[in-house]
């Protein structure tokens, strides 16, 4: 094995004298002609030019490795003396990877002293590149694609060629499977992928690359059988831990309704235009190391009168303007309609290409006919690195616009005539107001949890004291109720506040009328949870385990029945939907006040069976 | 006449056989290069594998050397399938390959450490020394700078340094000049006899051949087409000319290979042509009966040449 080794060091010794020389000449030609050497630092070395050099070393050993020896037609010179072709490829791939050691070792003494001599503290190299290990992992991975292509073709560049389209094929499938969509996010995702490249590709390439040597034999030519060895050799080991991780991951995001492990999620936009259906989202539990959540729940659709299971759906929900149809779907939307059927339905008007989900923040006016998707809804993109600047906003008369919105968030408060946001704090004022007729950003010196009826005007605001009435461009707040909040929520048509204190409910109007006490019990204790209606005509209060309801119009609290202190997340006056995330359990209220738990554990009560 | 596969032994006593091919064929696609090749090498023979270019016989040194894998057939080289255990054979035979590749900027003394490693402990480096001075090698040379006669050298020093059993030499002296030749042949003969190995050697040199080989094969449409020892070969091949003769030539004697020249006939025995001349002669068909004696090329010549030949009818 030594003497072949030596073989191929007195083959590639030019070549990697030159590579060796390449690194402090190129490493100093940067400094001296680019950079200049008061900007020199630790970080263009370990994050460019250490990787950049060693990857054009291991890809240039590697793709002469043994296409050379075949251009050349040594291989029959070998293959009649009595060494064993194993002997022959471990000599090769040894040599590959003692010279992409050592070139590495040269690398970083080379940019430790040229840091050094430019008077840069280089003590930091070693640590910055033990920061990038899977760079390195990666680029050991295409040394290795290399070697598999120098094994199945004569020639240099067309091995780099083979190997990189090989790679490429490989990361392009992982992509389409976009692990991302199972909890990675991005940057763990790729940290991820590369370290998986290196434990499974690089034997994958080797594997293939030995295969396809010892077994193709490469001394007589014959590519195609050179080809079918090294496609076993690299599916014999790359194939069984992505199928492994796809079949595990499909089989964690994989929900039924009878499924244990999963959290139970209810929002007010599950609940269709109509009442009669409910969206119900299932989570896989957090697992793993990294505490990866499923970011794509599946969903189920319930009839809220017989809790029916309906059908099962896996993408998210959009919201759309119209009353009966219920949207479903990111950029392909599907429409649930009454008829409790699926049917495609065509993208949204105003050519909104985005995957969208749904936010409802405001309304521009009284709803008094129950439309879903109320002017004034924030359509957000629903994968934000798709639509980092901008988002998509319902005018009053239903068209769609615009927002920018690099560092704008939504928040929850509710306005006719537009819609609060939140950005950085600038010496103008933390808190933006977005006009959503004129689509203007309006800078205020104050965010009020309730928005005056014209844009000039007061809003309400919730301080530590209290409730108090106070100016968008600042001043001092004029007191309305005095007392710790326990609970607010603002109407769907941004009118009224209602405001829990410890010593009572009280309504708030926007119109700056005095607030009006609700009649009810006393003395209320935290946590407090209120839900307003759809049309912004009732209300429900839960609290201590105990529900309340009542109509705008009459100021008495009457009880209402609940499964314990669960937040509500749905209601209309009559039926109810809630939420608990301690006890992971979905509750429904019916007309009758009755109450039914969906999904209860191991049981499965839908009187339809479910599709996956 | 005796061209078929059967070996012709000459009424010896069968040695052990080193070499052994039978019914071996191999194919390259639709090409059919060697068809049931039946070949017996005894024990310290010289066997010269004659053959034109492209009959097959590179083809057949690289099956015995296990480089190539058989189609058919069973193959052993010192009682070892070379397709089984192509290491074990490679141990034992010492191989010059029609064309010896070396990287170019190896040293002389480079490819013989690398070698001699590679077949410890077989290799004799006396024997590498005395042949490095014989063949007047330096060792500091590069390859690249070898002239074709001294890579020839340097090749064959690679197959005998190890003194292997059984040398299979696959035209080990082409393309060199006749001064050259000479060198290299002379040490093979040295080698031959010295060690009393067993050689199978390629060639259409017919000098070559004659003063290396005890026994002789024709390779010819993937067959052997003539098997024997040379001497007794080319002591009994005769060619008889007869003229003149009409489209119909009647019955001959024995089963010769027949070429037509005009009214001239010219009639190729590898055994029986004298008695077979006389035969003609008494029957007055022909105005005129020569027999000739023939040496290894004009029977290779006329075995294996491009003329229109046909086994003339034998007598009744």
């Amino acid at each position: 094995m030594l003497c072949l080794i030596r073989k191929e060091w007195r083959e590639f010794r030019t070549v990697l004298a030159a590579l060796f020389v390449l690194a402090p000449a190129a490493s100093i030609a940067l400094r001296a002609c680019r950079i200049g050497w008061e900007k020199a630092s630790v970080e263009e070395s370990a994050s460019f030019l250490i990787p950049l050099l060693f990857g054009l070393f291991v890809v240039a050993v590697a793709a002469d490795l043994i296409a050379g020896d075949v251009r050349a037609g040594r291989m029959a010179f070998f293959a009649a003396l009595p060494v064993r072709p194993s002997a022959l490829w471990g000599a090769k791939v040894l040599f590959l990877a003692f010279a992409a050691c050592a070139y590495l070792a040269w690398l970083l003494l080379v940019e430790w002293t040229v840091l050094e001599l430019a008077g840069k503290d280089a003590s930091m190299l070693f640590a910055r590149l033990a920061e990038r290990p899977a760079l390195l992992a990666l680029l050991a991975t295409v040394g290795a694609a290399c070697v598999l292509g120098s094994t199945l073709v004569d020639r240099g560049l067309s091995a780099v060629l083979i190997g990189a389209g090989w790679l490429t094929a490989v990361s392009l499938a992982v992509r389409l499977f976009d692990p991302g969509r199972f909890g990675l996010d991005r940057t763990s995702q790729e940290e991820t992928l590369s370290w998986a490249a290196a434990g499974v590709l690089i034997p994958a390439f080797l594997l293939g690359s030995y295969l396809a040597f010892v077994r193709g034999r490469i001394h007589l030519g014959g590519g195609g059988r050179r080809l079918l060895f090294a496609l076993t050799g690299f599916l014999a080991i790359a194939a069984p831990p992505m199928a492994g991780t796809a079949w595990a991951l499909g089989s964690w995001w994989s929900v039924g309704p009878g499924d244990t492990d999963v959290e139970w999620r209810a929002s007010p936009e599950s609940v269709s235009p109509d009442g009669r259906w409910l969206l119900v989202s299932a989570h896989r539990k957090p697992v793993g190391p990294l505490g990866a959540r499923s970011h794509l729940p599946a969903q189920f659709v319930v009839n809220l009168e017989t809790t029916h299971l309906v059908d099962l759906a896996r993408i998210g929900l959009v919201t759309a303007p119209d009353r009966d149809v219920w949207y479903l779907g990111t950029d392909r939307i599907r429409a649930f309609s009454g008829e409790g059927a699926w049917r495609r339905r065509g993208t949204m008007p105003q050519a909104v290409k985005y995957d969208l989900a749904a936010r409802r923040v405001t309304a521009t006016r009284p709803s008094t006919s129950g439309d879903w998707g109320p002017p004034g809804s924030l359509y957000g993109p629903h994968r934000v690195w798709r639509s980092r600047d901008r988002h998509v906003v319902q005018r009053g008369d239903g068209t769609l616009a615009t927002m920018p919105a690099a560092t704008w968030l939504p928040l929850n408060v509710h306005a006719p005539w537009g819609l609060a946001v939140v950005g950085e704090p600038t010496p103008a004022g933390p808190y933006a107001i977005f006009e959503v007729a004129t689509q203007r950003i309006r800078r205020v010196a104050a965010l009020p949890a309730l928005l005056p009826p014209v844009p000039d005007g007061e809003g309400v605001a919730v301080t530590p004291q209290g409730v108090a009435r106070l100016s968008l461009d600042g001043g001092a707040p004029a007191p309305l109720l005095d007392g710790e909040v326990l609970a607010r929520a603002a109407s769907p048509d941004g009118r009224i506040l209602l405001v829990v204190l410890r010593e009572g409910a009280h309504l708030v109007r926007a119109d700056g009328t005095p607030p009006q006490p609700l009649r009810g019990p006393d003395g209320w204790r935290s946590p407090v949870a209120v839900v307003w209606s759809d049309d912004s005509a009732r209300f429900l209060l839960v609290a201590d385990g105990r529900g309340w309801t009542a109509e705008l119009g009459t100021p008495e609290l009457r009880p209402f029945p609940v499964p314990g202190q669960h937040r509500p997340v749905w209601f209309d006056g009559r039926r109810a939907v809630f939420e608990d995330r301690a006890s992971n359990t979905i509750h429904v209220t019916g007309a009758n006040g009755t109450i039914r738990q969906l999904f209860p554990a191991g049981k499965l009560p839908v009187t339809s069976p479910s599709t996956r | 006449m005796g061209m078929s596969n059967d070996s012709y032994s000459g009424g010896a006593s069968p040695a052990p056989h080193p070499i052994e091919l039978a019914g071996v064929s191999r194919h390259f696609g639709r090409k059919r290069v060697l068809e049931h090749v039946t070949l017996r090498v005894p024990a310290g023979c010289t066997m010269a594998l004659l053959g034109r270019n492209g009959s097959g016989k590179t083809t057949l040194m690289r099956i015995l050397v296990g480089l190539l894998p058989r189609h058919g057939g069973r193959v052993a080289v010192a009682g070892i399938d070379p397709a089984k255990r192509p290491h074990a054979v490679k141990q034992r035979v010492g191989y010059v390959a029609d064309a010896t590749e070396l990287h170019p900027r190896w040293r002389v003394a480079h490819v013989l450490e690398m070698v001699r490693a590679l077949r410890k402990p077989s290799w004799d480096v006396a024997e590498e020394r005395r042949l490095l001075d014989l063949f007047g090698l330096r060792p500091r040379e590069r390859v690249g700078r070898l002239s074709r006669g001294d890579r020839a050298k340097l090749a064959l020093l690679l197959a005998l340094a190890p003194r292997p059993e059984i040398l299979l030499l696959d035209e080990p002296a082409s393309g060199l000049d006749p001064v050259v030749r000479r060198e290299v042949l002379g040490s093979l003969v040295e080698a031959i006899h010295d060690e009393g190995r067993t050689v199978l050697l390629s060639s259409h040199l017919m000098e070559d051949v004659e003063r290396l080989a005890d026994r002789v094969a024709f390779l010819a449409g993937g067959r052997i087409v003539l098997e024997g020892e040379s001497a007794i070969v080319r002591g009994r091949a005769r060619r008889v000319v007869v003229d003149p003769i009409g489209p119909d030539l009647g019955a001959l004697p024995g089963q010769p290979l027949l070429r037509r020249r005009g009214k001239t006939a010219v009639l190729t025995y590898v055994e029986g042509g004298e008695d077979a001349a006389a035969t003609l002669r008494a029957s007055g068909r022909f105005d005129r009966v020569e027999a000739e004696r023939m040496n290894l090329e004009d029977l290779f010549v006329d075995m294996l040449g491009e003329e229109t030949r046909e086994v003339a009818p034998c007598c009744a």
